[in-house]
């Protein structure tokens, strides 16, 4: 069974009727009980940082989640899902579930290099070593993560960022699978099947 | 690489049928609206838009039925528009599937509605639509499917609209609404000039020449309707025209199988 975990946040039920429609046995979670079942977890999230650390915390969803990232059991974080995998957020200042080494950071302004439109909006190419595919991306921050867990980057107006990251049997998305047409409905089959669950060699960062 | 600009199918619906007319007006029945979404998406378009041009208080729930009957059939966003008073409304379509929701009049008669939308569902998912047509030196907003008057220059609102918290623009000329004779190239290329959030072009689209052009002008993305209901248009071809034009744009490809993308993401 794969818990989605349910904050509240904007995107949950798509990344659950994405997962439906793929054949998975997928359901919301919104409590810590809901978890013992699962054999894996998808993070969602869309909207503001703090918000959604407010309300994992309010559910007692934090500590859980956190524990299941950190005890290396499969977990697939969507956007601001794969922010928060990060040690934290300048969004609002505020703390990550600290499991991928890196901060979330806001787009630098175009007079330093930033992207002329913010947010980040539409479809981009995600470019890994092994291939290069369009994802849809809606997003203000950018992964400023630890380079040892960076398996993809995107660029746009030149500021190149990372937008899928890997560590041992953590992944995340800055790109939403579930609005990424076939591509998308791939990546979260490849989850949820369990092709994404073996832990990466890594190096750590420092 | 760099962002995409997006083909969009927009679906005008009143009474569950998609429906189609010139400059507002004149509407014929162009079929269903969850079909057509599917077969758009499937065709490559990058999003899909349904706006509720009937939008009275009594088809509300058939409304949010569709919604979530399209959005279950879909794998690229949603955008939903129509009616739409309240944050409450706008809730109700993200609820019901809608990845963003547009809202026009009720943002003229009220632009703090716009602010409290963004506070709510987040800046994302917030589309606020203009309906404009020239007039003089300027372009000039109308309401209530451009029947109203509201005396306000269709710049000037947007960048208020922006400064507000709508995270994207849905430009429309009424002047070429269902016409086929191009966008407006100086209201897409003027506010798109004036803002920093990206501007979807409506009203115009006849050929890919068009398209190419209203992306030259600065719009990020392309609204189309009747071009596509009425076959004139078919998205992979428009695509594949615009990419030859040295557009960059998503082509439509057959997807890879999961293990590929795990292979992808090593």
């Amino acid at each position: 069974m794969i818990a989605v975990v349910d904050f509240g946040s904007g995107n949950t039920r798509s990344v659950l009727r994405a997962l439906e429609a793929i054949g998975a046995d997928a359901h919301l979670v919104a409590t810590p009980d809901g978890l013992q079942d699962a054999e894996r977890v998808v993070l969602p999230g869309v909207g503001a940082a703090p918000t959604a650390v407010a309300e994992l915390k309010a559910r007692g969803l934090w500590e859980p989640v956190r524990r299941w990232g950190a005890d290396g059991r499969p977990l697939l974080g969507l956007c601001l899902g794969a922010q928060l995998l990060l040690d934290g957020s300048d969004e609002g200042d505020t703390p990550g579930l600290g499991l991928i080494g890196g901060r979330c950071r806001a787009f630098p302004s175009v007079e330093n290099g930033g992207p002329r439109l913010v947010p980040h909006i539409g479809w981009n190419a995600v470019e890994t070593d092994a291939a290069a595919f369009d994802a849809y991306f809606v997003h203000g921050y950018w992964l400023d993560a630890d380079p040892a867990a960076v398996r993809g980057w995107t660029e746009v107006d030149r500021f190149r960022f990372p937008s899928l990251l890997r560590f041992g049997s953590l992944t995340g998305t800055q790109f939403h699978p579930e609005k990424s047409g076939p591509t998308g409905r791939a990546l979260l089959a490849a989850f949820a099947a369990g092709r994404l669950d073996a832990p990466i060699e890594v190096a750590t960062w420092s | 690489m760099t962002l995409r600009r997006r083909i969009i199918a927009c679906l005008d619906v009143t009474d569950g049928r998609v429906v189609k007319g010139t400059r507002f007006t004149d509407l014929v029945d162009a079929g269903d609206p969850v079909e057509l979404a599917a077969r758009y998406a499937a065709e490559g378009a990058d999003e899909i838009t349904i706006l509720d041009i009937g939008a009275t208080v009594d088809a509300r729930p058939a409304l949010l039925d569709l919604i979530s009957r399209a959005a279950a059939s879909l794998d690229v966003p949603l955008s939903v528009g129509g009616g739409v008073r309240s944050v409450d409304d706008a809730a109700a379509f993200l609820d019901a599937g809608a990845d963003k929701v547009a809202v026009n009049s009720a943002a003229l008669r009220d632009p703090s509605l716009i602010g409290r939308l963004a506070d709510r569902l987040g800046s994302q998912s917030v589309v606020v639509a203009i309906d404009a047509a020239g007039a003089g030196d300027g372009w000039w907003v109308r309401a209530v499917a451009a029947t109203e008057e509201t005396g306000r220059d269709a710049v000037a609102w947007a960048d208020e609209a922006v400064e507000r918290g709508a995270g994207e623009l849905l430009v429309t000329s009424i002047d070429r609404d269902g016409t086929r004779s191009g966008y407006d190239l100086g209201l897409n290329g003027a506010i798109a000039a004036s803002v920093r959030v990206p501007v979807i072009a409506s009203g115009g689209a006849g050929d890919a020449a068009d398209v190419a052009a209203v992306f030259e002008a600065g719009a990020s993305a392309a609204l189309l309707a009747s071009t596509l209901h009425f076959g004139i248009l078919e998205i992979g071809k428009l695509k594949a025209s615009l990419a030859a034009r040295g557009v960059s744009v998503r082509l439509p490809a057959p997807g890879p199988t999961p293990e590929e993308v795990a292979w992808w993401l090593g």
